[in-house]
């Protein structure tokens, strides 16, 4: 199991995260940003997530910052990645759950690490609920 | 440790409760009880004294009387008994005058309408149906315990420590917390150099941690001579693998059959204190022995395998 859990690929993602770092100064017009922090409280894992989502509710740029275990990160790492490579809409990240995490890490993690593939995602969602709690955007156009 | 004495010192009279965990679960930091008693007595005479003793129950003889402190609590499982149950010691003047706090049945001697008289210590405190098979798991874990001699016990756990600290110190990328097991002096001792006065309760943790730094090159002189650990860590050691996280350090080890506890042990005060993002931890018991220390080292060569640059 180990040798799946820290395949090749999600050594890389740890080592070498991709979208790491603060988010952008400047926003286009009708974009809107929002950072977050979510941890795990009994491992020490960290993240502060930041998205840009424009008026159709696509994330159109991500980015992380954090400290925490190597699944946590390569796991915010590819979810990051995947979210701003596919432009995807608030509305189907949403409906994301473990299964879709293990699927992108492309290995099952097992009931002790399931927390910390979930850590990211958790951040993604929160990130979406406090742009949603902004009554003027977002509810509309991402219908 | 000192700075303990300090914030009695401090407070006085003021202190009602001094509850201090007997060993650390975090860190392996024992506690010198005695010590704690004895300042109580020169500072703070009201106060009582309670130990959390789940870490020291399963490594060392409980001389509950001896030491003078008014409540010590242990864990059953700790002590190779079942999960579930565990136990309080309260001294015998402090337990006569205490009255229940959660009321049920054969916990009474007479109820009429207008009074209730509680029984004797220890059924007043024995509300409801009695957890009968934790209490004998426990007793037969206490026999055991017994037979095996809690002097030979704490030996074997203290060596244990001792030869795991030797091993794991010699690894570049292992940072070992809590005291150095070998250091040539109590904590409390040499906790005064230069330290000043702290106002925290939780500073005895720290006190050691500093020693664990300060003592290094003390040890490292007598780390030819084979010596035993003095009391001033039992049952564990801890570490930071540099640059893997604890729950990494600990899945590779999982695999290769090695049981250790990752994060923050319930103890994230003092993780945040000192920047320590997380911790591995191993345990001892005694059923284990050198090789099984041996195994860990060589666990931790797999974790620099899978995770070195």
């Amino acid at each position: 199991m180990v040798d799946d859990l820290y395949q090749e690929e999600i050594l890389d993602h740890y080592k070498n995260p991709r979208n790491f770092g603060p988010p952008p100064r400047k926003f286009r017009k009708g974009e809107k940003s929002v950072a977050v922090r979510e941890s795990n409280a009994s491992c020490g894992d960290m993240v502060e997530l930041w998205l840009v989502v424009d008026g159709e509710g696509k994330v159109v740029d991500i980015g992380f910052r954090g400290v925490g275990c190597a699944i946590s990160m390569a796991a915010a790492s590819m979810l990051t990645e995947k979210i701003k490579n596919e432009k995807l809409k608030m509305k189907s990240i949403e409906e994301w759950g473990e299964a879709e995490m293990e699927e992108l890490l492309g290995t099952r993690v097992g009931a002790a690490r399931i927390k910390c593939v979930m850590l990211p995602l958790k951040a993604v969602k929160k990130a979406i609920e406090e742009i949603r709690n902004n009554e003027s955007f977002g509810k509309a156009q991402d219908k | 440790m000192k700075d303990l004495e300090a914030v009695l010192e401090g407070l006085g009279e003021q202190v009602g409760l001094i509850a201090l965990c007997g060993v650390s679960n975090a860190t392996g930091a024992e506690l010198d009880i005695e010590k704690v008693v004895e300042w109580k007595n020169k500072w703070a005479r009201r106060a009582r004294v309670l130990i959390d003793g789940a870490q020291l129950a399963p490594h060392k003889k409980i001389n509950f009387g001896a030491w003078g402190v008014d409540f010590l609590c242990y864990s059953g499982h700790k002590m190779y008994g079942p999960m579930g149950i565990g136990g309080l010691l309260v001294r015998r003047e402090i337990v006569e005058g205490l009255q229940p706090f959660m009321v049920g049945g054969g916990m009474i001697s007479e109820v009429s309408l207008k009074k209730t008289e509680y029984a004797d210590v220890p059924d007043r405190f024995d509300a409801g149906t009695p957890n009968v098979a934790g209490a004998v798991g426990l007793s037969a874990a206490c026999d055991y315990l017994e037979k095996l001699g809690m002097n030979e016990v704490e030996k074997h756990g203290r060596e244990l420590v001792s030869y795991a600290w030797d091993k794991l110190s010699n690894l570049e990328k292992v940072k070992l917390v809590g005291p150095d097991p070998k250091s040539d002096a109590p904590a409390y001792v040499k906790a005064t150099a230069g330290k000043r006065i702290s106002k925290q309760i939780s500073a005895y943790a720290q006190t050691s941690l500093a020693l664990g730094r300060a003592s290094k090159a003390s040890a490292d002189r007598q780390n030819s001579k084979s010596q035993i650990a003095k009391a001033n860590r039992l049952g564990s050691v801890a570490f930071i693998y540099k640059g893997v996280h604890a729950h990494d350090v600990a899945q590779v080890l999982d695999a290769e059959g090695i049981a250790v506890r990752s994060g923050h042990h319930c103890t994230m005060p003092l993780h945040s204190k000192f920047n320590w993002v997380a911790t591995t931890r191993a345990s001892f018991g005694i059923y284990n022995d050198r090789d099984d220390v041996d195994a860990l080292v060589a666990g931790l060569a797999k974790v620099e395998k899978t995770f070195g640059r």
